[in-house]
């Protein structure tokens, strides 16, 4: 008997979405004041502040961070904040970027910045309590038109919340023309599924900006359609990323979007090692943001997508985060 | 064969794929797949969501028929109400990667499913066109719980699985809903 299928899906009526957050980011680094003092060598500039947390006293000052690093990125040039979270570090007038870390809170970065010779920067740091990110989703889809045996392994920054079917160190799967087994029960999937937590994520930044696009609310779907499109993923693919990541974007009224391919993938997310090598794979990962309007103080350059060719055994995952609202202190 | 989808929702949509416009026109492909007419592209499902004010658990006096799990069981318990409500593995995949995750927000989670006519009359009416040969409609209610004791005894729903065969059309969704604005009894 012929067997004809529809299938409907729906998620419903605007609740608890998993992973939501509404926290604000605060400006978390101030430049105090920059200027010439003939005290320092030729060649040199001297960063000097101040570290204070997110805690306050009883009577509303806020607590130092003693022991926060600040350091340029090689890491060669760094020192650490004392008592009264003061700090001072002597750069070269050509280093660009300097940094604040420490364990528990988040990294702050300033990228780009004019160090001059002979130059005194005064400059204190704001870190927030580390921020915890749901990296949802990853779902891994497997094709091939010939019967084989994969294996499936990653490695994702934090913690594993989720996986379906259960992960026990990897996947042992068989992917023929019609889906996927886990090869031990025998039963059927059609993808592989993966949630986590970790607190070290955010956009990947350019020299001179951040590879990304603002869309405004009306247009999210036709973007998305159009840049998974160009990514390369099937209808199947588009549809499942496109009804999980549309209904939480367009709450908003306008998003920054960024999509993580390839090493970019592997750097921030996950490393994913599948025996045999898949013929063509291909990695998508989203990062978005809400945005309080159209600009960005970061200069935004529209992404450019590489297209994608599936044969034999073919591996597609897409994954999504969503970063919390950022507001700046005017 | 074609067949035109309507939708009745108590409430409003928030979010369709493909845009619901007064109603889906579709084919539906021997292999599988449905291809939106009014554009002609290719999905796996239809898929809507709505704004609700009025759902709620159903109950019978101090009764409640539905299920109060550990949610360390989340996977087990979903395979096994899943397969007795007779989805195919496609769909419970699809159930269980998204509601698995919300369940386990808490150490338990309330569970009540509404079926077949109790969806109709409660979540959102539903007219194809042909007529299905088989329909089978699902809907999650659920509820994180930091404890497992709700007042009220709950009592396992039975489900009958059933057949598939000729023009089958199956629908699966749900609510959370937020219980801890509810004073105990």
């Amino acid at each position: 008997m012929k067997f004809v299928f529809l299938f409907l899906a729906i998620c419903s009526a605007g609740f608890l979405f998993a992973g939501d957050r509404k926290s604000i980011l605060r400006q978390n680094y101030q430049v105090v004041s920059d200027e010439y003092n003939s005290e320092v060598p030729t060649g040199k500039c001297l960063v000097k502040g101040q570290v204070l947390g997110p805690n306050y006293t009883a009577d509303g000052k806020q607590i130092p961070l003693s022991g926060a690093t600040i350091s340029t990125l090689d890491r060669k040039k760094t020192c650490v904040a004392d008592n009264q979270g003061n700090y001072k570090l002597l750069l070269d007038a050509t280093d660009t970027t300097v940094y604040m870390f420490m364990a528990g809170y988040e990294e702050i970065v300033i990228w780009n910045y004019n160090f001059q010779s002979k130059h005194v920067v005064t400059i204190n740091f704001y870190p927030y309590f580390d921020q915890i990110y749901e990296v949802d989703k990853p779902v891994i889809y497997l094709y091939s038109e010939k019967e084989l045996n994969a294996e499936v392994k990653f490695a994702c920054k934090g913690a594993l919340t989720f996986t379906y079917p259960v992960y026990n160190e990897s996947w042992k799967v068989q992917v023929n023309s019609i889906g996927i087994k886990d090869a031990e029960t025998g039963k059927a999937y059609p993808y592989l599924f993966w949630e986590a937590e970790t607190n070290e994520l955010d956009f990947n930044y350019e020299e001179d900006g951040i590879s990304a696009a603002i869309i405004k609310t009306d247009s999210v779907i036709s973007y998305l359609e159009n840049s998974l499109a160009a990514m390369g993923l099937n209808a199947t693919e588009q549809t499942d990323f496109i009804t999980f990541w549309a209904p939480r974007m367009i709450l908003h009224e306008f998003v920054l979007v960024q999509f993580l391919t390839g090493s970019l993938y592997d750097e921030k997310i996950s490393t994913m090692q599948i025996t045999p090598k898949p013929d063509a794979l291909l990695r998508v990962f989203m990062l978005w943001q809400p945005l309080p309007s159209s600009s960005n103080p970061i200069k935004v350059i529209p992404q450019k997508f590489e297209k994608f060719d599936r044969n034999g055994f073919t591996v597609v995952e897409w994954g999504g985060t969503k970063l919390p609202s950022v507001e700046l202190i005017p | 064969m074609t067949a035109s989808v309507k939708l009745d929702p108590k409430g409003e949509f928030t979010f369709t794929y493909p845009e619901y416009n007064a109603g889906w026109n579709v084919q539906v492909n021997k292999l599988g797949g449905i291809t939106d007419l009014a554009t002609n592209k290719n999905y796996p499902y239809l898929f809507w969501e709505a704004k609700s004010k009025n759902l709620f658990y159903q109950t019978n006096q101090n009764t409640l028929a539905g299920f109060v799990i550990n949610t360390d069981s989340t996977i087990q318990f979903l395979e096994e109400q899943l397969t007795a409500l007779g989805l195919n593995e496609t769909e419970q995949t699809d159930f269980i990667t998204f509601w698995g995750p919300i369940l386990q927000k808490e150490q338990f989670a309330l569970i009540q499913f509404l079926v077949d006519n109790v969806y109709e009359s409660t979540v959102a009416g539903l007219q194809i066109s042909p007529q299905p040969d088989v329909m089978r409609r699902v809907y999650i209610l659920c509820s994180p719980l930091k404890d497992s004791a709700i007042g009220l005894d709950v009592v396992p729903q039975e489900f009958k699985s059933f057949e598939r065969f000729g023009f089958t059309v199956v629908e699966w969704g749900g609510s959370e809903i937020d219980l801890t604005n509810l004073k105990p009894q």
